[in-house]
């Protein structure tokens, strides 16, 4: 996993054409979507054959939802886990609405919460 | 594709400068549909906005008031809730959009892989049980050929968008 480089990791550009929805989404529910990019680890097995390469921002809709998410980066997953590392069983309760922004390879969704991941590149 | 191909400024979008399109919808109101629209002509429970090429050839002088035809815009760039019940309370309002597909882009197969607003990821606004249901003043992003608010079900309450447009269709190809 790489290392975050700050605040020119991404561009501005990339993150405000994604985050507006221009590059299409997933809508996620009841899943452990694995994206299938480059960042993905040896020996995981993309969802669904996809080609994306990460999520640049995941928005709860319908319902609130319990999200858990892992970055393509070292330390910034999205979880309550210890250590605060991505285990799929330690996600945080998001309310309906809110919107999280980064750049991850990894979403679990819990059954009947709706979320929708924009898709980075 | 690449995201920098992106034809709108998303300032123009925020602050709604390519114009929008309020929908509204009332609990005792009756929407009939067009040929064109989702569930054809009859009586409907919602009222569906129509973009660029899902128009098929029909223009506002065909829009009905359940179906609405808007064929110069591709797509809408985003859906912003404001219902309110009948004293004025906020509410969340039912919704499903059909995604257009960005063109020239399958090779690398981030936008195939794309979704429609809708529960079960199909849109059917004649299915109640698909609607995702929006917050008051939370807004959704994306690019949408079709997009349906629901009929509340009650009948004293009003389900309230703003629905902001794509580029337009004849200056985007100049």
């Amino acid at each position: 996993m790489a290392k975050h480089r700050g605040a020119r990791e991404f561009t501005a550009e990339e993150l405000s054409g994604v985050a507006l929805g221009q590059n299409g989404f997933k809508i996620l529910e009841g899943v452990d979507f694995i994206c299938g990019g480059d960042f993905k680890p040896s020996g995981e097995t993309a969802t669904g054959g996809n080609t994306i390469n990460y999520f640049i921002a995941l928005k709860v809709i319908d319902v609130d939802a319990e999200v858990e998410a892992r970055a393509v980066t070292d330390g910034d997953d999205l979880t309550l886990a210890s250590g605060g590392t991505f285990d799929g069983s330690s996600p945080v309760s998001l309310v309906n609405g809110d919107i999280i922004y980064g750049a991850f390879d990894r979403v679990e969704v819990a059954s009947s919460d709706y979320v929708i991941a924009y898709i980075g590149k | 594709m690449s995201i920098r191909r992106v034809p709108v400024a998303n300032a123009a979008i925020d602050y709604s400068q390519a114009g929008f399109i309020i929908g509204i919808t009332l609990g005792a109101g009756s929407y009939t549909g067009h040929a064109k629209g989702f569930d054809g002509t009859g009586s409907q429970n919602f009222l569906e906005f129509l973009f660029g090429v899902e128009c098929s050839g029909a223009t506002s002088a065909d829009n009905t008031t359940g179906t609405k035809f808007f064929p110069d815009i591709p797509y809408a760039t985003s859906i912003f809730t404001m219902s309110r019940n009948s004293i004025g309370l906020p509410m969340s309002a039912g919704i499903q959009c059909k995604n257009a597909k960005i063109e020239g882009v399958t090779t690398f197969g981030y936008t195939a892989n794309q979704d429609n607003i809708a529960r079960s990821g199909i849109y059917d606004p004649d299915d109640g049980t698909n609607h995702i249901f929006i917050d008051y003043s939370d807004e959704i992003f994306g690019r949408f050929s079709r997009v349906a608010l629901a009929k509340p079900v009650l009948t004293s309450d009003r389900h309230y968008i703003r629905i902001t447009k794509g580029i337009d269709w004849i200056r985007s190809c100049k």
